[in-house]
């Protein structure tokens, strides 16, 4: 799946947004479901905090990540390449791979 | 007067605290410390702030700097209210929990950064739906300066260098944060969250932080 991702304007952080993967644009209707996606995040290991409409998730390996019922992600860190890397991985964890 | 000053790591409200603490008043400082929906850096900048503003007038008493815990607060918000009025009840939370504050702890007046029109929690409706929240006045003495005059006092008491250093923002903000929210609404909303306790914790909370020596 193509991940948009870009520098937060205090350059912070990155934003990450999960892209379509035939029209490569972010479905902002798109609508997940963060109960279950803090559950099967526990299952893999994750600290997750249910702030309501949005999740704050860690892992020992993972940056800490704000993922939002759209998709987005806001990732504590200026790294760039660690950012990429989070974002991939959390999709991949919570279901938004394909 | 004994002034309690809300600072954040921007630019606004280090200016703020500075101009009162020029005209002669005693100024304490008191961050909200909103983690985990920002990274540690707004709480950084803070120190780095309360060092440079405790010098930035010669013979005046050094400032205390107090940290209050806002996170909880920001989660009963998001879970138990209206989403657009997130903002607003984040704010009257601070005027409610430094309200308090300076009841316990003897403080005349609150100061705050509001510059109308800057943020979106800044419009005048917001304002008079926040303010109520306050039981002790509510001093601004940047309300009518733009970004261009604030900022040239910022970098003249040498404030500007550290609050334009990168630092998360807010990621609890709403996608349509309300910019003119009725005061009947805002009320409407508090009554449904349990404000005596979050109100009690944040306040049991709070603490003074050591920010060094300049």
């Amino acid at each position: 799946m193509p991940i948009m991702l870009r520098q937060c304007k205090t350059k912070a952080g990155y934003e990450a947004l999960p892209l379509d993967k035939r029209t490569n644009k972010w479905d902002q209707e798109r609508r997940l479901d963060l109960a279950v996606i803090k559950r099967s995040m526990e299952d893999l290991g994750y600290e997750v905090l249910d702030a309501g409409p949005l999740l704050i998730a860690k892992r020992h390996d993972i940056r800490e990540a704000t993922i939002y019922r759209t998709g987005r992600l806001i990732i504590k860190t200026n790294d760039e390449a660690e950012a990429k890397a989070t974002a991939e991985r959390i999709y991949i964890d919570i279901g938004l791979e394909g | 007067m004994r002034l309690l000053a809300l600072i954040s790591g921007g630019i606004d409200s280090p200016v703020a605290a500075h101009l009162m603490l020029a005209k002669g008043d005693d100024v304490d400082l008191l961050h909200f410390d909103n983690r985990p929906f920002t990274d540690d850096s707004p709480f950084e900048k803070v120190k780095g702030l309360a060092r440079t503003i405790s010098t930035s007038v010669p013979g005046a008493r050094r400032p205390r700097l107090m940290m209050a815990p806002h996170g909880k607060v920001q989660i009963a918000i998001a879970r138990g209210a209206i989403r657009r009025l997130g903002c607003v009840l984040c704010r009257r939370m601070m005027f409610h929990v430094a309200s308090a504050m300076a009841q316990r702890d003897g403080y005349d007046a609150l100061v705050t950064g509001e510059s109308l029109g800057q943020v979106a929690s800044q419009t005048l409706m917001n304002i008079r739906a926040e303010e109520p929240a306050a039981t002790v006045p509510v001093l601004r003495p940047v309300i009518g300066l733009d970004k261009i005059e604030i900022i040239a006092i910022a970098e003249r008491i040498g404030t500007f260098a550290t609050s334009i250093q990168p630092g998360l923002c807010c990621t609890i903000v709403p996608d349509k944060p309300a910019t003119k929210a009725r005061l009947k609404d805002v009320l409407s909303a508090e009554n449904g969250l349990d404000m005596a306790t979050l109100i009690k914790q944040e306040l049991d909370g709070i603490q003074e932080v050591d920010f060094g020596c300049r």
